[in-house]
């Protein structure tokens, strides 16, 4: 319930920026996707960005994979997740110019099963991530992102003896400091 | 811009109920803890998780090297009685009265009832082993050169437990085995036997029968009372051993009862 309620909280905070968006002082809108995150066990990702002046954006995305792989009587292996997240990001030359940093919210659920391992763990994250990266572009309407990020959340996350049914055996909770993006994106100019 | 960014909002709240694995219809898993028995008096568990209807009961038999430890068994999860039988090796199970019932050969019987809710990922339950007999000495002696034939006879009004602990079963005739014979040291007949926990502390009979000068002589005596007056409620867990010192005189026989204190040593080797 709790996570549901922090979920409801950064859809909200997202929504409250498209006032922001849509008077904003060049109306550029970008749309992206990051290609690690479909290379992890296929993991659907889009992040949408919203310029608000010549350095400052609005950033809001999900990561979602409900993915189960080699399902079978005791074991199976999978990377699920729902993750939104929502931040600014200041732009060193101009907005979607070169050089970015960034900060966002975010929370998530997760529930992972490794490969060749009897061990299998579920939780619930939030916190918040810093992110930089450089935007260099290909053509008018396409470009390409490059960066990485550091999340700080606390989790919570219970352990079990395998994940079909497997005893529980304990859990953890606390904060965690961990990478949060390998950003290697397509990016969709949407603007003028 | 607004309407589809607060829809993929609101679907990012829906769809994270659909990434943790539904448990639902995992089992629970019950630790049944077995610290508190003795394999010193109590050689062979058995487990038995029941609702309602005996066969429809689950029947685990714990092994002797999990007696004194911490068994971990997945259940179904429900609500369950749970009954522990210690020493169950004779009796037999009645699905017609829902009962375990030893008839004329009772065990040496430990039994610890549980109520367990097991309806989330984990329960626990600690067996307590209550002893549901009593051990019983009879010794017969006096003018014992002059009879034949003789014979004790236990009456048991109960002969059995129900799976909620209460007595349960039929009328149990009990014949205690002879364990000592008067030699030139201890001139004196010794039998042993076992009474089961009664449903009244007064439901329970001695009958000694023997020859003596080509006549058969029979005397009976509401043993269960007379436990009762010498402090000994045979309707309670727990009970404490009691011998019974019958001596036959000149056409008479004098009864007296000694309550002893229990001591474990004495159970296991009770066999007939």
């Amino acid at each position: 319930m709790k996570g549901k309620l922090l979920l409801a909280v950064i859809a909200l905070s997202m929504v409250s920026c498209v006032p922001a968006l849509a008077s904003g002082a060049n109306g550029r809108y970008l749309l992206s996707t990051n290609i690690p995150d479909w290379a992890t066990l296929a993991t659907i990702n889009c992040e949408f960005q919203g310029a608000l002046d010549c350095h400052w954006s609005i950033a809001a995305g999900v990561k979602y994979n409900p993915f189960k792989y080699f399902c079978g009587a005791t074991s199976q292996t999978h990377l699920r997740q729902v993750t939104p997240s929502a931040g600014v990001r200041y732009w060193f030359g101009g907005a979607f110019d070169g050089w970015y940093a960034g900060v966002s919210l975010l929370a998530g659920e997760y529930s992972v099963s490794l490969p060749k391992s009897d061990m299998f763990f579920e939780g619930f994250l939030y916190g918040s991530s810093v992110c930089g990266g450089y935007l260099l572009p290909v053509s008018d309407r396409f470009a390409l992102a490059f960066g990485a990020g550091v999340a700080l959340a606390h989790h919570n996350t219970t352990f079990y003896q395998g994940p079909v049914c497997g005893r529980r055996k304990g859990g953890s909770s606390g904060i965690a400091v961990f990478p949060s993006d390998i950003v290697l994106s397509l990016v969709l100019n949407l603007g003028r | 811009m607004k309407r589809p960014v607060l829809i993929i909002m609101c679907v990012c709240c829906a769809i994270s109920s659909c990434i943790k694995e539904d448990r639902s219809d995992c089992p629970c898993y019950l630790s049944v803890d077995l610290s508190q028995i003795e394999i010193e008096y109590i050689d062979k568990v058995d487990l038995v998780m029941s609702a309602s209807d005996v066969s429809e009961a689950q029947w685990i038999s714990v092994e002797r090297s999990f007696i004194g430890d911490t068994l971990v068994v997945p259940v179904k999860r429900r609500e369950f009685d749970l009954c522990a039988w210690g020493n169950l090796k004779g009796s037999q199970v009645d699905t017609h009265t829902n009962s375990i019932i030893s008839a004329d050969r009772p065990d040496s019987l430990w039994s610890s009832y549980h109520h367990v809710s097991a309806r989330c990922e984990d329960a626990y339950v600690k067996v307590t082993p209550q002893r549901r007999f009593i051990p019983v000495t009879i010794i017969v002696r006096g003018m014992i050169s002059s009879v034949v034939d003789i014979e004790p006879v236990l009456t048991q009004v109960s002969s059995g437990f129900d799976f909620n602990g209460n007595p349960a079963g039929k009328l149990a005739v009990t014949h205690p085995k002879l364990t000592h014979t008067p030699d030139s040291e201890a001139d004196y007949y010794t039998f042993e036997s076992l009474l089961l926990n009664q449903p009244s502390a007064t439901d329970a009979g001695l009958e000694l029968t023997y020859s003596s000068g080509g006549r058969e002589r029979r005397t009976s005596y509401p043993l269960g009372r007379m436990l009762l007056e010498e402090g000994e409620d045979i309707s309670l867990a727990n009970g404490n051993p009691v011998v019974v010192d019958l001596v036959l005189g000149q056409g008479n026989i004098f009864l007296t009862i000694e309550i002893e204190q229990w001591q474990a040593h004495d159970v296991i080797d009770i066999t007939f």
